[in-house]
């Protein structure tokens, strides 16, 4: 039969209720969907924009070098090239430059720690809060904290933003950079709920 | 500088009879970028003197070294990112002084030191990127004022686009924090 014989009122399609889509979103999906787009747009790389944020800014440079400052520049690095091979031919160590002082010195240093430690006990067993940006790094490092919880810890872009293999190749680094933007406490606070 | 080109300038700044005049046109073309790279990192013109001259001197020195698997620009590039951060570290330990300590110092010094000069708006800006951490400020400057492509910088700091993208994104956001709340 032709599809254009069919009688009108042999498919019915069924009854559809008012604002039904057929599928679902996540709750609040839709709210914040406008802010989650911009974010992700201002991070695609537009090289003629690279800041739509500051777009009304013009991009002046308020810095000056004195005048006929380029002009010399080459002279004085190879005067001070030629000037340090040269005076590095006949250079004479001072006494305290010299190898068997150095480790004379590091040597005490040493002594005067380990002895400090001994003298003072172990330190006490410290709690998140006390946690440095190095010791949370050295965290980071051990796995114990993940890309993607400091991603989350950082609002934006979130860890939806990154594939797994492009968190998988982050790392020190990467987190390093990205640790100067988050806040410690909150950071602290999520490897809390982590762990609980 | 196209790839055959510069394997040809990088050969001239690698043999000794060539070197020396290589070297010179190699001042000639990074001088500037460099010097305004590292002066948005020190702020005061004597201290990107010092570093700028330290960065050309280590280049100097590693030429020999030099084995092309980046860019002649990306390399000096790198050199100047590690003495600007090798100085600003020292400045620290020498004065004593905290991350907030330096940072208010390098505001201090914009307003104080000579061969600045700008609109309101200009100087405000450059006040909100000196509060930022020095590793983002680095990738704030190479994106904003050096237009430098992720990939580029990606290069130069060694860390993947996908981390400069999102340090980037929040530089922007604290920058407009600050403009916004400095107007009010």
């Amino acid at each position: 039969m032709n599809p254009s014989e069919v009688p009108h009122d042999s498919f019915k399609l069924p009854q559809k209720k008012a604002g039904e889509q057929g599928f679902k979103a996540p709750e609040g999906y839709f709210g914040d969907f406008a802010a989650r787009l911009q974010t992700r747009l201002q991070l695609e790389d537009h090289p003629e924009s690279p800041d739509p944020q500051l777009t009304g800014l013009d991009r002046e440079n308020i810095y000056s070098a004195p005048d006929g400052y380029f002009e010399g520049l080459h002279r004085r690095i190879m005067a001070r090239i030629n000037g340090q091979e040269e005076t590095g031919k006949v250079r004479q160590l001072s006494w305290y430059q010299r190898p068997a002082l150095q480790w004379a010195v590091a040597a005490a240093v040493t002594l005067l720690v380990v002895v400090g430690i001994a003298l003072n006990g172990p330190s006490q067993t410290q709690g998140f809060d006390d946690f440095s940006t190095e010791e949370l790094l050295a965290m980071v490092e051990s796995e114990q904290v993940e890309a993607a919880l400091i991603l989350e810890v950082m609002g934006t872009p979130g860890p939806e933003g990154f594939s797994e293999d492009e968190l998988g190749e982050w790392g020190e680094s990467e987190l390093d950079l990205l640790l100067d933007e988050v806040d410690l406490k909150d950071l602290e606070a999520a490897l809390l709920e982590e762990q609980n | 500088m196209i790839a055959v080109e510069e394997n040809a300038f990088v050969s001239a700044l690698q043999a000794p009879n060539t070197r020396e005049h290589a070297f010179g046109e190699l001042v000639s073309q990074f001088q500037q970028p460099l010097y305004y790279h590292i002066r948005r990192m020190v702020v005061a013109h004597d201290d990107a003197d010092d570093v700028l001259q330290n960065t050309f001197v280590k280049a100097w020195r590693g030429l020999d070294g030099f084995r092309g698997d980046s860019k002649l620009k990306t390399w000096l590039y790198r050199i100047a990112t590690n003495e600007s951060i090798t100085f600003l570290q020292k400045r620290k330990r020498r004065q004593h002084q905290d991350i907030d300590n330096l940072q208010d110092d390098l505001r201090h010094s914009l307003d104080q030191s000579p061969y600045i000069s700008g609109e309101e708006i200009q100087i405000k800006l450059q006040q909100a990127v000196l509060t930022l951490p020095e590793r983002q400020r680095l990738v704030f400057n190479m994106r904003y004022y050096d237009d430098m492509k992720y990939d580029d910088i990606s290069a130069v700091l060694g860390v993947t686009t996908g981390a400069l993208k999102a340090s980037y994104h929040h530089a922007v956001k604290k920058v407009q924090k600050f403009l916004t709340e400095s107007t009010i």
